[in-house]
Formats: structure tokens, sequence, C-alpha cells
């Protein structure tokens, strides 16, 4: 096994792979960078290119795309409040107020080293498990995702802020806004005014970017300010993120670790593992008053999980054929394109190809971010330019976003509805974040309570799996409140 | 109008969509109709809830006349900014951050801020209707020069390079380099031009 592993290293600097590596590093990262684009889109739009390829090359340069766009798409996060990719919301939280405070070289610089040690975290996982990931995978069924999605929404209380009662309704509506479309068991669309632009459901995109990036433009044009209202100086400097990275370590590796795990359940996924780890960072804080308002720890704890997803998806992909979401399963399609199949022949036959998946994702990484800190001085002078002249340039983005997903001009009016929504949460101070994650989670939730109900019927939630993950939603929602209280005492 | 109102009336509106929720799905098959039921009551009572407690709110700030001392606050916002070494900002510019409470109250700085959220709200209806009409490349174009013209009052030059930046970015980027046309819009496809 170490043979497979290091040939899987020294295949990754052969001529054609890393020129190929490096080809999609540089698409990944252009595709990161602009808000909507998706690894989805950009994996259908390269898998056309691979036919030609060897398997390792084909690999390489898809893996190359995929592992860098969470990373780049925080950095659009961060710098303008508009989500580079939909799993880097989450760091519009905090990473853009510290933006505007004149912080954004110390934003970027932990979100870019916490998530390349999310990336090493992920790609190690998944060298180390692919041999006894089986039973665990087995394990979940349709309960067991039901008990999760349940899990992720007990993170309401931590992204909440201020008012728990808001945040559960705001879960809520959104848990409402995600049962828009054609119903799963029946077939009948659902709240769709009859458009059949809707019986798809609402796309994460529009919401997002229209809840977090209008408000946030708008703000900027109020204030009539560059986006970084002052100078800090060194605290300001990308090295004090990087040293943030280490000295929250506890938050970065328990992040990186929620984002694998999550990236193993198949269903789950980065765009829901971001609010987890975020939520896990202000849960574990002892002082919390700080998130929301620019905290380094609500930057660490999603960029680590977004950027560790990649490897633990790979984890059923590889090792069963289960594609645990789009991007995988396009990433399916490439396996089959190179007449690979999934499965045990992987951990045998092509048991190098694997160990080499691990490295196109830790080389990508490393390179990318090496990249990143040669200019991240520069990009974090964005945040200085005045206003004015970002304005156009960002409000073009966020349509953008809307628009390349799915190329549909209803998803750009989506954007106008949710930013119309999105600016009266916050002038009313009604957490946005619980919206977002029960949209996320509401489909998972009903078609996995819909499918345990129809085979055990009330049974199901008596499984010690989903008795396990149950308690230890009510341990985490009720510890973090008696954690306060006991720390206001 | 205050702040509390507004969030009085935003709990409304929720209550009312939640109404509508629940309504919607009275002649939808059991299945189809159980999740959005058993769901859209329990948010509905908790959305009341909010609704009373928003209420009560508004009415306490009715009765004590109370606009939560406006003159202060703003002052302390706009104290905030001015404090600090701030950079790439205007003179005429009201720096009144939007979750600033003093965005509620009729002072002359709210007002203008007030004003500023209208104009950028009605400047990005306008970048969406554009982008619609003649897509994204020529919208972009004409609306980045007349935005850097009329509303930034910026120089010729510096909105002609911005216009032609923007229209190059998706030329470049989409046309070019991904191969993936964003499409010319709903005038193109009506006298069917390419």
């Amino acid at each position: 096994m170490l043979e497979a592993f290091i040939s899987g290293f020294l295949q990754v600097f052969t001529l054609s792979t890393f020129s190929l590596l490096l080809l999609g590093i540089l698409i990944g990262f252009v595709v990161g960078i602009l808000p909507g684009i998706g690894g989805a889109a950009t994996l259908a739009l390269m898998l056309p290119f691979v036919f030609d390829m060897t398997p390792r090359d084909a690999f390489a340069f898809l893996l190359g795309t995929l592992a860098v766009t969470s990373t780049t798409g925080d950095i659009t996060s961060i710098l303008f409040g508009v989500p580079g990719e939909s799993i880097s919301a989450a760091l519009i939280l905090d990473g853009h107020p510290m933006a505007k405070q004149g912080e954004a070289g110390r934003a970027l610089g932990a979100a870019l080293m916490s998530s390349l040690v999310g990336a090493f975290i992920g790609a190690f996982v998944l060298a180390a498990v692919i041999p006894v990931v089986a039973p665990l995978v087995l394990t979940f069924k349709s309960p067991e995702f039901f008990a999760l999605s349940l899990l992720g929404i007990t993170f309401v209380a931590s992204l909440s802020g201020e008012s728990l009662l808001k945040g559960i309704i705001a879960a809520g509506v959104g848990l409402v806004l995600a049962m828009i479309g054609l119903d799963p068991q029946s077939g009948i669309p659902r709240y769709t005014f009859g458009m059949a632009q809707l019986w798809d459901g609402i796309g994460l995109v529009p919401v997002t970017v229209g809840l977090f990036a209008i408000p946030e433009i708008v703000d900027l044009w109020v204030r009539g300010t560059s986006i970084a209202d002052k100078r800090v100086g060194k605290l300001g400097g990308v090295w004090q993120g990087v040293k943030d990275t280490f000295a929250h370590w506890g938050i970065t590796l328990r992040c990186s670790l929620i984002g694998t795990f999550i990236g193993i359940i198949p269903g789950l996924g980065a765009a829901v593992s971001q609010w987890m780890a975020y939520a896990h960072a202000v849960q574990s804080s002892s002082d919390k008053h700080r998130f929301g308002a620019g905290d380094v720890r609500g930057v660490l704890g999603p960029g680590a999980a977004n950027n560790s997803g990649l490897g633990g998806s790979l984890v059923p992909t590889i090792a069963f054929g289960i594609p645990g979401n789009v991007v995988m399963a396009l990433l399916l399609g490439a396996f089959l394109i190179k007449g690979i199949v999934p499965g045990p022949s992987m951990l045998t036959k092509h048991l190098d190809l694997t160990f080499s998946f691990v490295w196109f994702i830790v080389v990508s990484n490393l390179i990318t971010v090496a990249v990143c800190f040669v200019f991240l001085e520069q990009l974090a002078k964005i945040t200085y330019i005045r206003g004015s002249l970002l304005v156009p340039g960002l409000i073009l983005l966020i349509f953008l976003g809307a628009y390349a997903e799915a190329k549909s001009t209803f998803d750009m009016g989506l954007v106008l509805i949710f930013g119309f929504i999105g600016l009266l949460m916050e002038y009313t101070a009604w957490p946005r974040p619980p919206l977002l994650l029960g949209l996320v989670l509401g489909a998972l939730i009903e078609r996995n309570f819909f499918i345990s109900y129809e085979i055990h019927a009330l049974g199901f939630l008596l499984r010690p799996v989903v008795v396990v993950i149950l308690l230890t939603g009510c341990l985490a929602v009720f510890y973090g409140r008696l954690k306060s209280r006991w720390s206001r005492d | 109008m205050s702040r509390k109102k507004v969030e009085l009336l935003f709990s409304a509106a929720i209550v009312l969509f939640l109404i509508w929720v629940v309504w919607e799905p009275q002649n939808w098959p059991a299945p189809a109709r159980l999740f959005p039921w058993s769901l859209g009551f329990s948010v509905l009572a908790l959305t009341l809830i909010q609704f009373v407690v928003s209420g009560r709110a508004v009415i306490r700030e009715i009765r004590t006349g109370s606009v939560a001392q406006p003159r202060d606050r703003l002052a302390s916002d706009i104290e905030d900014v001015s404090d600090h070494d701030r950079v790439g900002d205007r003179s005429e510019a009201p720096v009144v951050p939007m979750s600033s409470p003093a965005l509620g109250h009729a002072t002359p700085a709210a007002e203008r801020a007030g004003r500023r959220v209208l104009t950028i709200c009605i400047w990005i209806a306008a970048f969406f209707l554009g982008i619609w009409l003649v897509g994204f490349k020529l919208g972009s174009f004409f609306l980045t020069i007349a935005f850097m013209k009329v509303t930034a009052k910026e120089k010729w030059p510096i909105s002609a390079a911005m216009a032609l930046g923007t229209y190059l970015f998706f030329w470049l980027v989409f046309d070019i380099g991904l191969k993936l046309p964003l499409g010319n819009g709903l005038l193109a496809d009506y006298f069917s031009l390419d």
C-alpha cells in the first residue's frame, strides 16, 4: 500500500499530468472567483476534453479544477460579500465585515490557510479510510440521513444571533421555500404559481446571492466609502491570518473533520457543512459577541470545512460508485468515460490511481494557496478602491452568478426578490443564515422522512445511529445554552 | 418609519405568507400536504408570537414617544467612521451603515441615506432590465457608463474605461475563453439577431 501511495505521488509530477493539473488549477481559479459558475458547471464543460487523455491526466485536470474552486470562491465572499460559490457563502458572515474593517488581508490569509489545512485533512482522510469505509457508508440509510439533517437544523441556535425565535422562524421559512417545486411523492406542483421555472424548486445560488450580496452593495453605496472603512496596518496583514489558523487550531481541525465527514455522507456536502462548521465555531467559543461582526474564527471554520469536503465526497464515489452530489456524479461520468469502474478495483487494480487523487488535491491546493499568497496583499487593496467604481461591477457579478448556473433570467429575477428580502432582514435584524440552512436541508429532511416512514413507520426513530445523532443534536443545543448561562453567572 | 414599525410590517408579511402556505395545500393529496401543514402551522404559530412581540415593541415606542434617541445614535454612527482613517470616501456622502439604527429616523443624514438606498435599488433593477433586454455584454456596457456618469459622477475617461472593461470581460471570458456565450437578451431573440 505504501508503494502505491508513493507511486501515486510520483505520478503527479510526470510532465503531461502536471501540465494538465496546472491548466485545471488555472480554470478552477477563474471559475471559483466568478460567482455562480460552480464546480458542477465547470466539470460539465470540461468533461468532453478528457476523452483523449489517459485516466491519470484526465483526473489531474478535473480534480485540479475542482480542488481550487472553493478556495478561490472564498476570496470573492470575503472581499465583496458576494459568494464566489454557494459553498463559500458562510465566509461572508465574518470575512466581509473583516474586509470592511480593513482586515481583508488577515481574513484572506486565514481563509486560504484554513482551506489548505482542510484540503490536506480531507485528502488524507480519503487515503486512510477508503479501505475501511464500507461499514460507515452502508450504515447510513434514510433514517440516519433524516437524523443528520435534523442535527443540521439544530445549528440554527448558533446561527440566530440575538434572537433565537427569529432564527427558528427564518429556518422554518427556509424549509417552506425548499418545498417549492414538484412534490417528491405525488408529483403535483407545490407553491409554483403555475410557473414551470419553479418546478425544480428555488436554486441555492440566487437565494444566497440575493440575501447576502445585494444588502452589501446597498450598504457600500449608502456608506459612500470604499469596502474597507479604515486602514489597520499590520493587523490587517496576511500573515496574521496564517497565524490565526494555527492559534485556533482546534476550530480549524474540528471544522475540517466536520467537512470531511459531511462530505463522505452522500446527499449532504459543503453547502451544508460550511454552516455546520460556522455554527460549531460559534458554539464552541466562550466569547460569541464578535461573531458576525468580523471574528476570524468565523472565517476559519467554514474555510476549512468547504475545502475538506472534496476528499470526503470522493470516498463513496471511489469506493462504491455512489456519487454524493452533482459534482461527484459528473466525476463518475469521467470514470465511465475512461472505462474505470469505481468499487473494489479502485482498492486493488487501480490503487495507485486512487492515491494519486489524494496527491492531486494536495498539490493543487498547495499551488493555489502559494499563488494566492503572492498576490494577496494586492487583492486586499481592492477593498480600498472607492465604492462608486466597484458598484457596477458588483451588480454585474451578482446577476452573472444567478444567471450562469442555469442560464435563466428567471433566477436573476429571484435575486431581486431575495435581495429585497435580504435588505429587510438586515434592516430589521432578522438572521439570514438560518433561512439558507433551512433551504439547503429542507428537501433532504422531507425526502428522507417519507422514505423512512414508508419503510419503518415511526420505528425508524429508535434505530441506534438515529438515537445517537438526535441525542447529539439535543446535547449540542442544551450544552450551548447552559454553557453561555454558566459563563454569565 | 421607525425600524420597529418596519419590523412589525415584516413580521406581518411573513404571517400572511405562511397563511398562504397552509391554505394552498387544502386540495392536495394527503401525502403531499402532510409536510407543508406540519411545518407551516408550527412556523405560523411561532411567527404570530414574533408578530405580537414586535407589535408590543411598537406600542411601547408610541406610548413613550422614545424614538431611541436618534440624534445621539446617528452622531455616534458618524463618529465611529470619521474617527478612523477612512479611505475612498466622498465628502458629500452620508456615512451611515445599513445596520445603523439612525437610518430609521427622520434626520437629514438619514433622509440622504434613504435616498441613496432608493437610488441604488433603482440601479440594481435597471441592470436587471438591461441585461434581460440586451444581454450581458451590451447591457453591462451601456449601464456601466450610464451609472458612472449619471449617478457616480465620474469623469468620461474612467466611465468609458470601466464600461469597455466590463464588455471585454464578458466577451473574453465567456465567448472566447469558456465558449459559453451568455445570450444576447430578449430583444435580440425577438428580432432574431445574433
